[in-house]
């Protein structure tokens, strides 16, 4: 916005500016730290006052949301996102939640990425949602999406096959971002997108429908990208961190959207792995799920090690498979094939 | 998102803000000339701040984006650089693929170079043969790249793609091969000698240009990865942020330049239990999420093994192989050379030694 | 902050009037101790104009003492006979770190007015969504994204009081609810680098304006004021007495004296006292009239992730820093099932309370004295 002079405010005349300068105001920040009764309530002040508000109003979003309305929007808006395996959404309570941040934490191999991408899959098919995909260490493979959406859709013949696939692989759609820099100002590019695409209502041909049908982003991985930053003495990696999490957060909450991050873990005391992003990331998540991985087998467990509405604890064993995660069984499907693996 | 979260100066950070311009957005329409006199930056420091809000010839961070099906098409397209061995090709789905980081580990002696070197050379099959005809950069920071070794595996790759040329019968894939000899095959690998971790960051630092020299390059291999880390550094946290910071840069480059990362890992032993250890790959937990794909190599009853051991695309899998004169192998010696001796090299006899410690691996 | 120099002609002016009168003045300061249904709050006699501070890690139950205290101060204290034990108020609540769940405070919200008509012989669905929907209301919600957005905010805040005092009745707002004050700390921490001459700009010129902004709106309204804030850095610990753990606020844990006879049995969790470690600017410390420290279960998010199953559920503690006290409360967190929150979102209706009641409850009062 630069200084409050550049805003032209009618009521910013000459005068109201010197005054405002006599007083250390120079931006709206300073009008926003400054003690309002301290500016005295002469008929200038009054109405310099009146529309730097108005001014600040139209701005930033001040507009109070009462129970009620919170509740109706809960029960009549809320189309919880499947992750595409039913044994994992029941101990996360029924999929991942609009507005809502929840977080894979788990070793290298236990199959953080797999969730992520059969959760899209899953919107992308089931919901037939749009889904966000920034991918920060080149581990999106849109050829195992094709395999894990066909495994999914094989309960479901009706379909036709190929034009289905394709027009989830559409759906899809994937990012890049190696540094939190380049995170960020996607971030910020596609909440400025999604806000175009509210307003406009059907605008913007392809990618206007892009992001008014969004419901599922998702960040693989949140800690590839922020780690690196932490650490040292300096406090700025922090700050990025905030501002990555605030952004996710404004996602989520603006636009109703659910959002899925990993985070990597790394040796702690006495050699347990525990995540990379320690105590001042905690609170980020609503949900987080701690995936492990079995030494030396295929079985992997899913815990929840936080919920804010449901029980923690509660943990689900499951196997990665040729068609994705799927619920520990006696028998696994994914063994007997095992061959065709390759040959789609 | 806030200025504050920008890749800038503190002190360019501090004029933004203090002239008010907190949010990225009160950058988005505003020139330079404004910029500098409103804040009081200089024009250089006004141009900078705005050429990394809007980066030339990029119209946002959404421009990059492509749909799955778009990555589908480009992935069903995408040519792989073959290991020369049949069977570890089965298991990487046709071998190692551009624009992603593979991480290969392994005891002593197991093969990590020879697969280096392996790749190296195949990775300039010919386009008409269905390779890349791409050129390779090697990093060498453990000294463990012998020319020798390569003319070796240089002359036996080149007579195989020969026979295979000529044994199509098609003039134009006999052509393709024509141009090729022990010395283009030398010259295409452009070799890098790292001595501790400050020249093996530095080259890292340096690809981005190297790659737009030698636009053909398809390949990057760094052996080890490990080496210099492990040697020189005392503060683990400071060692992790900078391997972290190194693998997100190779990343970049992975999908920016369209080439094969592969890191050469070595392994250690972690105490699991009581008088019980196995063997892990180096560089611990935090390192194990920088790689795209890991494959470990190791022995069991005297056969060398690769192992996918995670991989996004990739199902695990297991497959035999061999170090042969000729380089990597399915079978372990061929009769195409018969007048060759199948000794062992001084590296294999090295590593049955080792050979004992290989059987734990995890696998 | 002194306030002579605040108002210049209008305090001169004000200063000369009699404020108020003394009966005036107790009435107004001899209120009732405000209920929050959370017990060990309850114990320390909460007053209206109080600012209470609710520290602890991630997951020590911050966000459920707020909730729970949202649900008494909206809930109705009696509709038709039935009396609900809440204070029938209207509560604003700043989310900054987007965490609220409106859900769990819907469910706390069935789950009591339940009881109550439950208690009273079964009441009709009709009055029970009727309460249900009006305490609702009561309850506003605000999402802030930076310390400037909080600012903006706080000095638009009169208009939403005015609308509160006009659906409700004056004196309506009883709670203010900021879940957690130290969301921004990294990012205003940042600012005294850059802001150079701006003290206004800098984290503890900006806490110092939140503070600004508060006070005005707790002296014209006297709510009741919760903030929670986050530990940042390692989690906070047991720390045994004596072990030279000191506050950041300089004092060392007040009971010194009497430590002396506790030492005989050291290895009881009681003699420990739950740290807190400060990292907020002096103007909110002083701020604060209460502060309760909080601390998870033993293992809050167990390495590997077999551990938890069969431990029952996980206890809470809790205890008194400011005013001092030795107490260590324990509470155990009664959950939702997570799966029914499907069953809310598909049937599109609240859900009977077939689920355990979601109390906060205070296991037992552990005393170290």
């Amino acid at each position: 916005m630069g200084a409050l002079s550049r805003l032209g405010l009618p009521c910013l005349t000459a005068e109201a500016v010197a005054f405002l300068d006599g007083h250390g105001i120079y931006t709206v920040e300073d009008f926003l730290a400054y003690d309002l009764y301290r500016l005295g309530d002469g008929e200038l002040q009054k109405q310099v006052i009146a529309g730097l508000l108005q001014h600040v109003a139209a701005t930033t979003n001040c507009t109070w949301t009462d129970g009620a309305t919170l509740f109706e929007r809960l029960t009549t808006s809320t189309t919880l996102v499947s992750t595409g395996c039913p044994s994992i959404d029941d101990v996360i309570g029924g999929g991942l939640r609009p507005g809502t941040i929840t977080e894979l934490v788990g070793t290298s191999a236990s199959g953080k990425t797999q969730l992520c991408l059969q959760a899209a899959a899953a919107a992308a098919l089931e919901l037939r949602a749009s889904v966000a995909f920034i991918d920060t260490s080149n581990s999106f493979s849109a050829h195992r999406l094709a395999q894990i959406v066909t495994g999914l859709h094989g309960k479901d013949k009706f379909v036709e096959h190929k034009q289905e696939l394709r027009n989830v692989a559409r759906r899809v759609l994937c990012f890049k971002a190696f540094d939190i820099y380049t995170a960020l100002r996607l971030l910020d590019d596609l909440l400025v997108h999604m806000d175009g695409a509210e307003s406009k209502r059907g605008g913007d041909g392809n990618q206007g429908d892009f992001f008014q049908k969004l419901q599922l982003l998702i960040l693989d991985s949140a800690s590839a990208i922020i780690s690196p930053v932490l650490g040292g003495a300096h406090t700025q990696g922090h700050a990025l961190m905030v501002s990555l999490s605030g952004l996710l957060r404004q996602i989520a909450l603006k636009h109703n959207i659910a959002v899925l991050v990993t985070n990597h873990t790394v040796s702690g005391e006495g050699g347990r792995p525990k995540p990379a992003l320690g105590e001042s990331w905690k609170s980020v998540p609503s949900v987080r799920l701690a995936l492990a991985r079995e030494d030396e087998s295929d079985c992997c467990t899913a815990t929840v090690t936080k919920h804010t509405i449901g029980a923690c604890g509660e943990s689900v064993p499951y196997v990665l498979s040729r068609d994705g995660l799927r619920a520990f069984e006696a028998e696994e499907p994914g063994a007997t094939q095992q061959l065709e693996w390759r040959q789609e | 998102m806030d200025t504050a979260a920008l890749p800038i100066p503190p002190s360019s950070r501090a004029k933004l803000f203090a002239a008010g311009f907190r949010r990225l957005a009160d950058l988005r329409k505003i020139s330079a000339v404004e910029l500098a006199k409103e804040s009081g930056l200089s024009q250089e420091e006004a141009l900078h701040i705005l050429r990394v809000v809007n980066p030339a010839g990029d119209n946002g961070a959404m421009a990059g984006a492509k749909s799955a099906l778009q990555i589908l098409q480009i992935e069903k397209k995408r040519r792989r650089i073959t290991t020369c061995c049949e069977t570890l090709d089965e298991i990487l789905g046709g071998g190692i693929s551009p624009q992603e980081v593979t991480e290969i580990c392994g005891v002593p002696g197991v093969g990590k170079t020879q697969l280096g070197i392996q790749l190296a050379i195949s990775v300039q099959r010919p386009e008409e043969l269905g390779g890349l005809a791409g050129e390779a950069v090697y990093i060498d920071t453990e000294g463990s790249f012998m020319v020798e070794r390569v003319l070796e595996m240089a002359d036996a790759w080149l007579a195989d793609v020969r026979r295979e040329a000529l044994s199509a019968q098609e003039p134009h894939l006999e052509a393709s091969t024509s141009g090729l000899s022990a010395e283009t095959v030398l010259s295409s690998i452009h070799y890098y000698r790292a001595y501790d971790y400050t020249e093996q960051l530095a080259v890292v630092n340096v690809l981005p240009q190297l790659l737009k020299q030698h636009p053909k390059i398809r390949l990057l291999i760094i052996d080890s990865v490990t080496f210099h880390f492990r040697q020189d550094f005392d503060d683990m946290a400071l060692r992790t942020r900078v391997l972290n910071g190194m693998s997100q840069k190779l990343m970049l480059l992975a999908e920016k330049h369209d080439v094969a990362v592969v890191l050469v890992n070595q392994v250690t032993t972690k105490v699991v239990g009581q008088n019980q250890s196995k063997l892990v790959p180096a560089l611990g937990e935090s390192w194990s999420h920088a790689c795209t794909n890991r494959v470990i190599l190791f022995w069991m009853e005297g056969q060398r093994y690769g192992h996918i051991y995670k991989s996004p695309s990739l199902r695990a899998g297991t497959a035999p192989y061999f170090v042969t004169t000729e380089g990597i192998r399915a079978t372990p010696a061929t009769n195409k050379r018969p007048w060759q001796e199948q000794s062992a090299s001084p590296s294999d006899l090295g590593s049955y030694r080792t050979e004992e410690l290989g059987l734990s691996v995890a696998t | 902050m002194d306030g002579s120099s605040e108002y210049p002609e209008e305090a001169l002016l004000r200063f000369l009037q009699p404020d108020e009168s003394m009966r005036d003045f107790l009435l107004r300061t001899f209120v009732e101790p405000l209920g929050t249904s959370v017990p060990f709050i309850d114990s320390a006699a909460i007053r209206p104009g109080n600012v209470v501070e609710i520290f602890g890690a991630s997951g020590s139950g911050k966000t459920e003492i707020l909730t729970q205290a949202v649900a008494t101060c909206i809930l109705p204290s009696e509709v038709d006979g039935v009396g609900y034990g809440g204070a029938g108020g209207a509560a604003l609540f700043f989310d900054l770190d987007g965490r609220f769940d409106i859900l769990r405070l819907v469910r706390i919200l069935e789950s009591r007015i339940n009881e109550a008509q439950v208690a009273q012989g079964g009441g009709d669905a009709d009055a029970l969504s009727q309460v249900f929907t009006a305490s609702l209301r009561r309850f506003r919600l605000l999402h802030c994204h930076n310390s400037f957005h909080l600012l903006a905010a706080l000095k638009m805040l009169q208009p939403e009081i005015r609308q509160i005092v006009q659906n409700h009745g004056p004196d309506s707002l009883h709670l203010i609810c900021i879940d957690s004050i130290g969301a921004f700390h990294w990012l205003d921490k940042g600012l005294h680098l850059w802001a150079g001459h701006r003290d206004a700009l800098t984290q503890s010129g900006l806490s110092k304006a939140v503070v600004t902004e508060l006070k005005h709106i707790m002296k014209r309204h006297r709510p009741l004021m919760l903030a929670t804030k986050s530990a940042i850095g390692a989690p906070n610990r047991w720390r045994p007495y004596g072990s030279g753990s000191t506050t950041a606020s300089g004092r060392s844990p007040q009971e010194g004296a009497r430590g002396s006879h506790e030492d005989e049995d050291p290895e009881l969790p009681q003699k420990a006292v739950l740290y807190h470690k400060e990292y907020m600017p002096a103007v909110w410390q002083d701020f604060v009239t209460h502060r309760l420290v909080l601390q998870g279960p033993a293992s809050p998010d167990p390495g590997g992730p077999h551990q938890q199953a069969l431990l029952g559920p996980p206890v809470f503690s809790a205890q008194w820093e400011k005013p001092p006290g030795s107490d260590i409360a324990k509470f155990v967190i009664l959950d939702v099932n997570p799966r029914s929150l499907r069953a809310a979102s598909e049937a599109r209706l609240p859900v009977a309370t077939t689920s355990p009641t979601l109390e906060l409850q205070s296991a037992d009062q552990v005393s170290s004295c």
